[in-house]
């Protein structure tokens, strides 16, 4: 397997004031293509600005970052979303859906910034719901929706782009045990396929089914 | 570049689409700034139109009196000339308007005037009124359409027949079935035919002592011996061939009548002009200053709602900033937040401008229909009034998009992570 992502000393810092605080401590980690690796840690421990990092939501403060083979770390931030836009999604804890959007124009978010045309927006959002079951659901709104139901549209929505890898934050934090599994379950499809997938949790359920962890604390790799 | 463009544009309308929902789920915290918006533009429109309708009942007032003449007056002189004293009275004459005929090349026509009070007197009513005896071209100068009948002609003016014109309004003063056509009157007790009836011109400028509605035409002839001495006249209305030319055509008028009344070459008391075009001048720039003060008061009311929208979605971006950023972990550039904010506030001055220019529309309607006094113009929405609106709608609603745009752009996208 290729490897798909490489973080090499990472450092990750932010100033309060005038005392700079360190999340990131040189942090290195490779992931290959096709991976489905777990990050835990404490709270506090730099997991989320971990995954900030590796989906390219902000820059290391030092340390370099490569993907697909291609240094990222000092793209711009147009860049920095195109790359997004085209190779990575996103499942979060909160969902993070659009609230005035239906199930199917949420699914199909991406894809607009990627420039796809209406037509094959919708065919291809349409597609992805069916996948994940709420074909029933493409016009209802996130408040019509239970939760379950919210974080299928967040994944048929991370997956609009066919990306290389998805990243998710607590993907099943908010979400009954019952739901938890059928999510975890999809999670598992979907690295069945051969996507990657680097998932930051906390449960323990979601990080037996990783083919690798990854453990954070203080900012180090444990 | 082009494929850049081509993006954008296939996220105008979704970005439209979000901007109404917006709208509509927000619309309760959002009403207090559109009514802002909806009363600017009002106040734009309305102000921008009595502007328009004041500079319209201007220029028809004029028009109804004629737009083009100059008339000259015959004044008292100021310099010794010939063993001539100054203070001598100058006395127009038809030697004066003969001589402007023939020897004034820019004067298209030309047409004495006497005008006088004089009692008016049908068999049943007499009314105190102004007479007007004049050369039949005041007829053209001062523009007076005929209703019914006709106007006095040259024939009328040579064979001195007592011959009569009439304003509408003096007509049904005159007489109780409101029809003098071929019917006779008394000019200071003496009879004259009615042969026409003045359309009626309504609220007039320029009018030397009445409305011409209530006055009484007759040939000039007719008027000496009637009102003054055979061959006099009070003053004389000309018309130049062109606008421009009457400058040339008042020094042509000097040449021509300066000799007749022995008068010094540097005199410029003796004989008076007033044009139209020049008696108008400083009232138009008071109509255009006032024109541009509406437009400002209308501006500044519009430029205030500006800021209160500025506000309003400053505080939509603050409260949108994990919906912002989920955008931005989607994909999204900065410029495409910048593009839907700016959207969005231009649908918000949209609608309240829409809604504004649709209150002014029916506001103008109805003073259209009301019972205004005559010398109080009706509001005119014309097609530039609604430009000007459009474009200050537009620049205040660019203005009032760009603080909270920039801000929507530069949220950052690992807020999209943060659990709040």
């Amino acid at each position: 397997m290729n490897t798909l992502l490489e973080l090499r000393g990472i450092r990750k810092h932010f100033s309060l004031g005038e005392k700079r605080v360190e999340i990131l401590h040189g942090v290195d980690i490779d992931v290959l293509a096709g991976q489905f690796v777990a990050i835990m840690g404490p709270s506090g421990s730099g997991k989320t600005t971990c995954l900030e990092i590796l989906g390219a939501l902000s820059r290391p403060s030092e340390g370099s970052y490569s993907f697909e083979g291609r240094p990222v770390h000092h793209l711009d931030d147009d860049s920095l979303a195109d790359l997004r836009a085209r190779r990575m999604g996103f499942v979060f804890q909160t969902f993070n859906l659009m609230p005035r959007m239906s199930a199917l124009r949420n699914a199909a978010l991406p894809l607009l910034y990627a420039g796809v045309a209406r037509r094959e927006r919708e065919e291809r959002a349409r597609d992805l719901l069916d996948r994940v079951g709420l074909s029933h659901r493409l016009e209802h709104r996130p408040t019509q929706l239970s939760g379950g139901e919210r974080q299928r549209v967040a994944i048929a929505r991370a997956l609009a782009n066919e990306p290389r890898l998805v990243l998710a934050d607590e993907p099943t934090g908010n979400l009954d045990e019952a739901t938890s599994r059928e999510i975890l379950e999809l999670f598992c499809e979907l690295h069945r396929e051969g996507r990657t997938l680097v998932v930051v949790t906390h449960n323990d359920g979601v990080a037996s089914r990783a083919q690798r962890v990854i453990r954070l604390r203080d900012g180090r790799i444990a | 570049m082009g494929r850049s463009l081509a993006r954008r544009l296939r996220m105008l309308s979704p970005v439209v689409v979000d901007g109404v929902a917006e709208l509509r789920a927000g619309w309760r915290s959002q009403m207090l700034t559109l009514i802002g918006l909806v009363w600017g533009s009002a106040a734009v429109v309305l102000l921008l139109s009595f502007g328009v309708g004041f500079t319209q009942f201007l220029d028809l007032g004029v028009e109804k009196t004629g737009d083009r003449w100059t008339v000259v007056q015959s004044e008292y002189t100021s310099a010794e000339t010939g063993g001539r004293r100054p203070g001598r009275r100058v006395e127009f004459t038809i030697d004066d308007l003969d001589r402007i005929r023939a020897g004034v090349p820019s004067a298209l026509r030309a047409a004495g005037e006497i005008l006088e009070a004089a009692s008016v007197e049908t068999p049943h009513r007499t009314r105190a009124t102004i007479v007007s005896a004049a050369s039949p071209e005041i007829g053209e100068i001062r523009n007076h359409a005929i209703w019914r009948g006709r106007y006095y002609d040259a024939s009328d003016e040579r064979s001195g027949r007592r011959v009569a014109v009439i304003g509408a309004e003096l007509e049904g003063m005159l007489f109780a079935d409101a029809d003098g056509l071929g019917r006779s009157l008394q000019i200071d007790g003496v009879p004259f035919q009615v042969v026409g009836v003045l359309a009626p011109k309504g609220f007039q400028l320029m009018t030397n002592m009445d409305l011409h509605d209530r006055m009484v035409f007759i040939p000039l002839g007719a008027g000496w011996g009637l009102f003054r001495d055979r061959r006099e006249v009070d003053h004389i209305y000309v018309e130049p061939r062109r606008l421009d030319d009457a400058d040339r055509m008042e020094r042509e008028i000097r040449a021509a009548l300066w000799p007749l009344h022995f008068l010094h070459p540097e005199e410029r008391e003796a004989i008076r002009f007033e044009s139209v075009p020049e008696i108008m001048r400083p009232v138009r720039k008071v109509f255009v200053a006032l024109q541009v003060l509406l437009g400002v008061v209308g501006t500044v009311t519009l430029a205030m709602s500006g800021v209160s929208v500025a506000n309003l979605m400053i505080a939509v971006v603050d409260g949108r900033r994990r919906e912002l950023a989920m955008r931005r972990a989607c994909g999204a550039r900065r410029g495409d937040l910048l593009l839907q904010l700016m959207v969005e506030t231009l649908v918000v001055v949209g609608l309240g401008g829409a809604l504004g220019v649709a209150m002014a529309l029916l506001i103008t309607a109805l003073l259209g229909q009301a019972p205004l006094p005559p010398a109080f113009p009706a509001p005119r929405v014309s097609a530039s009034v609604l430009l000007t609106t459009f474009v200050v709608l537009a620049a205040v609603g660019l203005s009032a998009g760009i603080a909270p745009a920039r801000i929507a752009a530069r949220v950052d996208p690992s807020t999209a992570l943060r659990v709040t």
